[in-house]
């Protein structure tokens, strides 16, 4: 075992006998002479602008993150409140009244946002690996850790929306619920009596169980792979979020609500009977053959509801717990869903 | 005053802007800091003819960003911290490339002279450097080889003093570990 001073000193010795004793040779003077000849010096706004390149490029797609999570929500109403009624206090259901609350497509802003900090990152990154400070381990373990946070704080928002149905189910207009053992294990079935062009009413409640605060912006009412929209118009009570379950005379038509931390909202959902709608005549303990009854077009019991937390939109499938069936009528082609 | 015979001239007092000579500047500070240049980065780099490279890259660089050397008399030091950021950057590019040695060119690449014990302690030591990260054999070299102080090895590498001394206690542990093992 050496002591410090000793191996120290072994080291000193060890060290000097590696130092040439002789200087640069000619060659590499020569090739040092010739430098300035050679290498052409960059003007110095190009410089600058090659240098602050990284800086704005960063800024820039900060600033496109920041306005893509503020603006990135697209909300297209299906057909829209009809001219009389656009900024009326309206209060009780109005079959007239269709679109709101309903939403054909979205951005799905919480994706657009991680793109962006990728490639905000892979700026920063590149920025990083080329600049003065190239390859610091410091440096990577900074870059790797702010983009890890932003990510985790991305991912904590988008995977801590937690919205179930609450505590409010029913079908309040022109449903008959049915029959046991539908009623087991099963959803609970209803069947829809309305005939084409009425009007029908079904409900439940959304329950904010996350520990953020939710926006509720609406529901996706346009099926892309079938080609259908379901629902005519969302309506939400007249006081809002509550566990109260109105009658049809004290709701209004839906707004983007916040839910608080385990807050509920009750939601009522109506569509109009389809062009092929069986109609009042339907009763779910019948037995019918294939002469009489095509079938049903059932709804449910997930639904797409667009939710967004902090600006970040996406879209949560809530199982509501009910399905919504219409019965149909053998031969028809003119339609076979809830909204018509 | 003049006389009848001859004509009064103005003289005309033109001003220039004298663009100070860049090119012969850089040669003259350069040149003069050659020599030490190369021994540093033969010492660090612990290979010649990777230390002529070296220190042209090193040179190159100075002459590209010769516009923010704004005092000529801090040349040296600005000088030396391009070198030894050049020889990092090779240090840590070598970690990622092993070379294949062919032969023994123990000497030649050490410039070792002596007897046999000479060529094995040396050996041990290039072993025992080789194992060290960049970053820790630079601390070593400068503070045993070059002589120079704590805080003059983190103003010339560019980080506290405090990160100097846990790399020079690091690389001395690995250093003493690995030299006393192949001494056996």
């Amino acid at each position: 075992m050496t002591n410090n001073s000793a191996f120290e000193a072994q080291l000193r010795r060890q060290l000097a006998a590696t130092r040439p004793t002789e200087g640069a040779s000619t060659t590499l003077a020569a090739r040092v002479r010739d430098i300035p000849e050679r290498v052409r010096l960059t003007p110095p706004a190009i410089a600058l602008l090659v240098r602050a390149a990284v800086p704005i490029a960063a800024v820039g797609l900060a600033a496109a993150a920041l306005l893509i999570a503020s603006f990135g929500f697209t909300r297209a109403p299906v057909v829209g409140l009809p001219p009389d009624s656009v900024g009326a206090a309206v209060v009780g259901f109005d079959p007239a009244i269709q679109g709101t609350g309903l939403i054909d497509d979205y951005v799905r802003s919480a994706a657009l946002v991680g793109l962006a900090v990728v490639l905000l990152s892979g700026a920063v990154g590149v920025g990083t690996f080329l600049g003065p400070r190239a390859g610091t381990r410091r440096g990577r373990l900074m870059i790797l850790g702010g983009v890890l946070g932003v990510f985790a704080g991305i991912g904590l928002i988008r995977f801590d929306v937690g919205l179930t149905v609450g505590g409010l189910r029913g079908a309040p207009l022109r449903y008959v619920e049915a029959p046991a053992p539908a009623l087991g294990d099963t959803p609970i079935l209803w069947f829809s009596t309305a005939a084409t062009g009425e009007p029908t009413v079904g409900t439940f409640s959304l329950r904010n169980t996350s520990a953020l605060p939710v926006r509720i912006e609406g529901l996706v009412g346009y099926s892309k792979d079938l080609g259908i929209r379901h629902w005519k118009a969302l309506w939400i009570p007249v006081n809002g979020a509550g566990l109260d379950a109105p009658a049809l005379d004290q709701i209004r038509p839906f707004e983007p609500v916040t839910l608080e931390p385990m807050q509920e909202l009750n939601v009522y959902i109506a569509g109009i009977g389809s062009p092929c709608a069986f109609g009042p005549a339907f009763d779910p303990e019948a037995e019918y053959s294939a002469q009489d009854l095509e079938g049903y077009t059932q709804l449910g019991p997930g639904l797409q509801v667009v939710v967004s937390v902090f600006g970040l939109t996406s879209m949560e499938t809530v199982d509501v717990g009910e399905t919504f069936a219409e019965p149909i009528v053998p031969g028809c082609n003119g339609g076979t869903t809830l909204g018509g | 005053m003049s006389n009848g015979s001859s004509t009064a001239i103005e003289p005309n007092v033109v001003r220039l802007r004298v663009e100070p000579d860049r090119p012969a500047a850089f040669r003259t500070l350069v040149g003069a800091a050659l020599d030490d240049a190369y021994r540093r980065a033969a010492v660090l780099l612990g290979n010649r003819s990777e230390a002529e490279d070296a220190v042209h890259d090193a040179a190159e660089k100075a002459w590209r960003s010769w516009g923010s050397l704004r005092d000529p008399d801090r040349f040296d030091a600005w000088f030396a911290r391009i070198l030894v950021n050049t020889c990092r950057d090779r240090l840590r590019a070598r970690r990622r490339v092993r070379p294949i040695v062919v032969g023994d060119d123990r000497s030649a690449t050490l410039g070792v002279s002596g007897g046999i014990d000479a060529v094995d302690s040396a050996q041990s030591l290039r072993q025992a450097l080789d194992v060290l990260g960049a970053d820790d054999r630079i601390a070593v070299v400068l503070r045993y080889e070059s002589d120079l102080t704590v805080p003059a090895i983190a103003a010339l590498v560019g980080v506290p003093e405090g990160t100097v001394k846990s790399r020079l206690h690091r690389a001395l542990g690995i250093l003493r570990t690995v030299y006393e093992a192949s001494e056996r």
